[in-house]
């Protein structure tokens, strides 16, 4: 078999694999946003459309999600989209539903952006590729006999080939080989410390994170380890030997699940395993589906070969040289060198902005909680984002417990830093007061609210320096 | 069936052939329109210009509307949707891919029109309703890309029934009853002074009309036609059988709207008045005879239960609308009683609220000019909407010749009865700074918005004009600031600008 097949070829049963893992996980994802809708994406939250229209946001795609900003309308189109989640899962018109989960998400991630982390970035680009994919070929409603999307198996291969299918694999050494990139840093390398500043980081550290920082020397080569893992990640799925490649990217997903252990990522847990599953070679699910319905062992491999020289081929072959053009550009500090300025408009319209700087630099040893004072006319002061009681200035035993989910928690550590004449600060705050006063009345109700990020960076050797109490934003009534 | 059945049927009966007729005419309307609309792009749909995004959902925002095109903020982003918008126009009217491309083309005309609805006047809100019917109707089974390829059994007959054609045709109908029924008053009926009236708003009146002035005997009487026609020919159209009475109906309105388009600059109006006859020509028109037969397969979708009842829920909320127009003398509802919240959320959000009192009952009896005068640095006066000539107030032979297009002269108009003053000194600021980037060196020092009244005399008189200051700014080089030159924030009306109170005289 030619190398091009051999590192590039997918099963289209990996796929379909791929398709309903990407489908579960847009589902559950969508299902955890729709508790938070009204705060996080409508009028009656903290982050209204005013927000975005005073300071003058423009967005690279037309955003269905700022077209009305009602609470009722942010749920239909959340239900509109689980649908589409769902007939991705049952592989039901697969190619339209593909293109409105895409859709859909961009405009959700566009709509508050404040709320997402690298997973939503790698989620998103992840189903870009899967548009362009045969992913509901098998294990779908499309592939029964009489389905208007029936397309025969028969004379075609197992496998197939793409500029999609490079497209999906490159992505994900795109993830691997910058993220390593970017850890080109002492805390990584001479220090080694990287692990431990990870695990300090208490607005994301588990309870096991806890345990394992009693461990200096098991951190030391826990970075060195990750660090070796994501460079070898990053070379060795590209290997064209099916075993060799079966066991990185079992060694890949169960270093996912371990950062998913130690660490609460959200979607950064589950979006790497998208492309991990869909790039699992053959013999692998031969052994792991015993029933041979779709493939008999018989049957030969082929490649179905779709790298042809179509309006589509150039397109996601573009798509490409500008991921990793624009993977190359972050790698830089501040400002685009190479990339034409048309180009980097264009780059967040097919999810190609990306940037993989993650757990690394200085940045790192940031750390601390937040708190919010609620001062009552009657003097008292309460803090509602806590538990409700009294307000104190003792830490919280578990600091990433304290946010409602990961959205709240992505939201809350990007509030500090944001500008002061943001307006969102100022929305926010003012949106704790109208809560407290809808079920305080009287003495109780509230006067002023003030957020408070008490910062408290890491040192070594399990140490903090003292907590400092900065305002992020305050409303007086 | 009985006879009374038949008769109906006849007349709910639509030729798919001027339904398709009706199709190419809206999308090439709707190419037309984007073009217009294209030249002011930077004017009426960014942040660069009298609209930016936050005063508009700040200050004149309705939370049932809904618009894509407020993703952006910049020329560019505009125009992009402004290129979808026309590729989908021109789908239309080439009848590619229908039905996605009615869909595409309401949703981005209504859309657009949310983005600045300072610049729309009812000839806009009427091609929106048209656009909305046709996502029911089976406007595509004829002169189209989608029925090339298709057999004759698959293309079906020509006559269609179809709960959208119901609702096309009740709107038409209404739309000239509603007309009508405003119209019941003195200076229609009895005194017969409307359309002289009328032709004295200056800003509308062609010379024809001018000429047409000679004659208020004759205008008398094209006052009691208009009422009579807008009465008594919606019935015409109504009319089923060989189809000749609803012809001669088309043509009446025909040549009403032709007899408007002549003496007034209405622009847009009378070609959507005209196209929106098109779709009901009778079968007669055409050179074949109709084919009878079932609808093709492709269309029976038009014949669904879901667009039967969708079609009957807006057919029932025209008729209230319009119902409560009439008994409300015109004006929308102020407080809306609690069961009737959501239709009119409804009505809103789709846009057919609708308002037919057009020059009725009374048209206004006061014509105005509008002049915006800059003083600049080295110390001339110059007139920042007639392109930076000196200011002279004299009156002119033409006054509607003055206004770029009808955007304009809605915009205008609303500036100076309906919005507030924030908008006022947005627009003079925007108008400064648009100029200040042009001459550097002559910059706006201090500017003001004024409106020559001059109210319309029945008795032939020469009638005394009235100067009104709208509105007066300083601009200030802060206010513009960043990359892109945007606004910091929306401009306050502090104490440096502001009005003078409406009426009184320089």
């Amino acid at each position: 078999m030619p190398w091009r097949f051999r590192i590039f070829a997918l099963d289209i049963r990996a796929l379909a694999l791929a398709r309903i893992y990407a489908g579960t996980v847009l589902l559950i994802d969508l299902l955890l946003r729709a508790r938070f809708l009204r705060e996080f994406m409508s009028d009656e939250g903290f982050y209204p459309r005013k927000v975005l229209m005073e300071s003058y946001r423009s967005f690279p795609l037309p955003t269905l999600h700022i077209a009305n900003d009602t609470l009722l309308y942010q749920y239909s189109l959340i239900i509109f989209h689980m649908f589409a989640a769902v007939s991705l899962i049952l592989g039901y018109r697969t190619r339209f539903s593909s293109f409105i989960a895409w859709f859909f998400l961009v405009s959700i991630h566009l709509r508050n952006s404040l709320v997402l982390n690298s997973g939503d970035t790698l989620f998103a680009a992840l189903l870009f590729w899967g548009m362009f994919l045969p992913w509901g070929r098998v294990w779908s409603l499309d592939s029964r006999r009489g389905s208007p999307n029936f397309q025969p198996l028969a004379g075609r291969g197992r496998l197939y080939f793409s500029a999609a299918t490079v497209g999906l694999v490159l992505q994900m050494v795109c993830l691997y080989l910058f993220a390593a990139l970017h850890k080109i840093d002492p805390l990584w390398l001479s220090e080694g410390s990287a692990v431990y500043y990870s695990l300090s980081v208490e607005h994301h550290a588990t309870s096991w994170a806890h345990y394992l920082l009693a461990y200096p020397w098991a951190l030391r080569y826990a970075t060195w380890g990750v660090l070796a893992t994501e460079w070898s990640l990053a070379v060795l799925l590209l290997a064209p030997w099916p075993a060799l490649r079966g066991a990185v990217l079992v060694g890949a997903a169960l270093m996912h699940l371990g950062f998913g252990a130690f660490l609460e990522i959200g979607i950064f847990r589950w979006a790497p395993l998208v492309g991990l599953l869909a790039m699992a070679p053959s013999g692998f699910l031969n052994s792991l589906i015993r029933r041979g319905e779709v493939f008999e062992d018989s049957q030969e491999v082929g490649v179905e070969d779709e790298m042809t020289t179509s309006f589509f081929t150039f397109f996601m072959l573009f798509v490409i040289a500008l991921t990793w053009a624009m993977n190359l550009e972050s790698l830089g500090k501040g400002k685009p060198v190479f990339v034409p300025k048309p180009l980097i408009q264009i780059a967040p319209m097919v999810s190609s902005l990306q940037f993989w700087r993650v757990f690394t630099g200085e940045g790192l040893k940031e750390d601390g909680w937040f708190s919010i004072e609620v001062t009552t006319r009657g003097g008292h002061h309460y803090d509602p984002w806590l538990d409700g009681r009294a307000f104190r200035k003792d830490k919280p035993p578990l600091v990433s417990a304290t946010y409602p989910d990961d959205r709240w928690r992505k939201w809350m550590m990007n509030l500090p830093s944001l500008p002061d004449q943001d307006p969102a600060k100022g929305y926010f705050a003012r949106w704790w007061l109208e809560q407290w006063n809808r079920t305080h009345h009287g003495e109780e109700s509230a006067v002023m609210v003030k957020v408070w990020h008490v910062r408290e960076p890491t040192l070594p050797d399990n140490n903090s320096a003292p907590p400092t109490w900065i305002l992020v934003c305050e409303a007086k009534s | 069936m009985t006879g009374l059945g038949m008769r109906l049927t006849s007349c709910l009966t639509l030729d798919l052939r001027s339904l398709a007729a009706f199709r190419i005419t809206v999308g090439l309307l709707l190419i037309y329109d984007l073009v217009d609309r294209a030249r002011d792009l930077a004017l009426y749909y960014t942040d660069l210009g009298f609209l930016p995004r936050g005063l508009l959902t700040d200050s004149y925002w309705n939370s049932a509307w809904w618009c894509i095109h407020l993703y952006h903020g910049l020329p560019a982003g505009q125009a992009f949707l402004f290129l979808v918008h026309g590729a989908s126009a021109v789908a239309l009217a080439l009848g590619w891919r229908t039905r996605v491309s009615s869909l595409l083309c309401y949703a981005l005309t209504l859309s657009l029109h949310n983005r600045n609805p300072l610049v729309l006047d009812s000839s806009d809100r009427l091609f929106l309703i048209l656009l909305f019917w046709g996502l029911f109707l089976p406007w595509g089974a004829r002169f189209s890309l989608d029925q090339r390829s298709l057999s004759k059994e698959e293309s079906g007959g020509d006559l269609v029934i179809s709960p959208g054609g119901n609702g096309y045709l009740f709107q038409v109908v209404s739309l000239y009853l509603v007309a009508a029924l405003f119209k019941i008053h003195p200076v229609w009926l009895t005194e017969r002074t409307a359309i002289f009236r009328t032709l004295h708003l200056h800003h509308f009146t062609k010379p024809l009309g001018y000429w047409l002035l000679q004659f208020p005997e004759l205008l008398g009487w094209l006052s009691l036609g208009t009422i009579i026609l807008e009465g008594f020919g919606p019935f015409f159209l109504l009319m089923g059988g060989n189809g000749r009475w609803r012809l001669a109906g088309i043509l009446a309105f025909t040549a009403l709207h032709v007899g408007i388009g002549v003496t007034m600059d209405l622009e847009f109006f009378p070609l959507v008045s005209v196209a929106a006859l098109i779709g009901l020509l009778p079968s007669c028109v055409w050179r074949d005879p109709p084919d009878s037969g079932e609808l093709g397969v492709r269309w029976r979708w038009a014949l669904h239960p879901v667009a039967q009842c969708l079609a009957a829920l807006a057919i029932f909320g025209t008729m209230g609308w319009n119902s409560y127009m009439l008994v409300n003398g015109g004006a929308p509802p102020q407080k809306v009683a609690p069961l009737l919240k959501w239709p009119v959320k409804a009505l809103s959000a789709v846009r057919l609220v609708q308002f037919w009192n057009l020059f009725a009952p009374v048209p206004r009896p006061v014509d105005s000019r509008y002049f915006v005068e800059a003083k600049l640095t080295d110390g001339s006066t110059v007139d920042l909407l007639r392109a930076g000539t000196a200011i002279s107030l004299e009156p002119v032979e033409y006054p509607y010749l003055e206004f770029r297009n009808q955007r304009e002269r809605n915009f205008l108009s609303a500036l100076e009865y309906s919005l507030g003053l924030e908008f006022r000194i947005r627009f003079l600021k925007t108008l400064a700074f648009r100029w200040n980037l042009t001459h550097p060196d002559r910059k706006v020092r201090a500017m003001k918005f004024l409106s020559v009244r001059v109210p319309t005399r029945l008795d032939g008189l020469p009638s005394t004009s009235q100067l009104v200051e709208l509105a007066w700014a300083v601009p200030r080089d802060s206010d513009w600031q960043g990359p892109m030159n945007l606004p910091l924030a929306v401009p306050p009306a502090d104490v440096t600008e502001g009005d003078k109170p409406i009426g009184s005289q320089n």
